[in-house]
């Protein structure tokens, strides 16, 4: 039984350090990488160019 | 309250040797939370979409130019969805390394196989809806492939009807990724969690 430990603080510690990794990336990673957009979809030219 | 109810997701003891990062890298938590951020931003984007075949790109034309911090959101939204599937992936990957698999999660396997699936279908459904250049021919060779497969043909008929980018497909992809899909991910998710807690007796697992 001394092996275990509450989970309040210490698994729920490790759970919001996961959460704050992985928002601050998805924040971070987003402003440096925009989404493309290119122009409007035509099926008779197959030939692509981005308006961003 | 909702921090209580959260609290109750998880269980109250843990060992205290399975209290590292590399015991299983919360690849499943950090999938969870990349998915509530992607229902976040998709909620936020559907205030300015339009799903019309006339209105699609210039909606989102609109929403990068005159929306402040649209072009941000719309980032987002798509980083969400790549870093998802890794994510899933790298998570599946650690489940087949570690045996996880096996009885008596097997059945948990099988829910998180259906949930990779359905997060590619939610990512090449929703990859359409901008109605650019991009969208429109990755689209037109994804749905190529699919007439390779046993029933494709039918597959693509039934979703797209007309044409690619057409109203009737594009109100089917729209209607599949933000509800059909995103609901049946919802679903399967949280069957995931239950099985995973119902099997909490079965250590070295939480």
């Amino acid at each position: 039984m001394s092996d275990q430990v509450p989970s309040s603080p210490h698994f729920f510690r490790l759970i919001r350090r996961g959460l704050l990794v992985i928002a601050v990336f998805l924040l971070v990673a987003a402003w440096l990488v925009p989404a493309p957009l290119e122009t409007a979809a035509d099926p008779m030219r197959p030939d692509r160019k981005s308006v961003v | 309250m909702i921090g209580e109810f959260v609290r109750h997701l998880f269980p109250r003891i843990v060992l205290r040797r399975n209290l590292r990062i590399t015991y299983t890298f919360c690849l499943g938590g950090l999938s969870f939370t990349t998915f509530l951020t992607l229902i976040v931003t998709g909620l936020l984007l559907m205030f300015y979409y339009r799903p019309s075949p006339t209105g699609a790109f210039e909606s989102i034309q609109f929403l990068e130019s005159s929306v402040w911090g649209g072009r941000y959101l719309r980032s987002l939204h798509r980083f969400c969805s790549h870093t998802l599937l890794v994510l899933i992936m790298l998570h599946t990957l650690r489940v087949v390394l570690t045996g996880a698999y096996r009885h008596p999660r097997h059945g948990t396997w099988v829910v998180g196989t259906l949930i990779l699936f359905l997060a590619v279908g939610s990512a090449y459904t929703g990859y359409l809806l901008p109605l650019d250049q991009l969208s429109y021919w990755a689209t037109q060779t994804g749905m190529e492939l699919l007439r390779v497969l046993p029933l494709g043909e039918q597959l693509r008929t039934l979703f797209v009807p007309d044409h690619i980018g057409g109203p009737l497909s594009l109100l089917r992809f729209y209607a599949l990724h933000i509800a059909v899909l995103p609901t049946l991910m919802l679903s399967l998710i949280f069957l995931h969690f239950f099985r995973i807690r119902r099997s909490k007796g079965v250590l070295p697992y939480l």
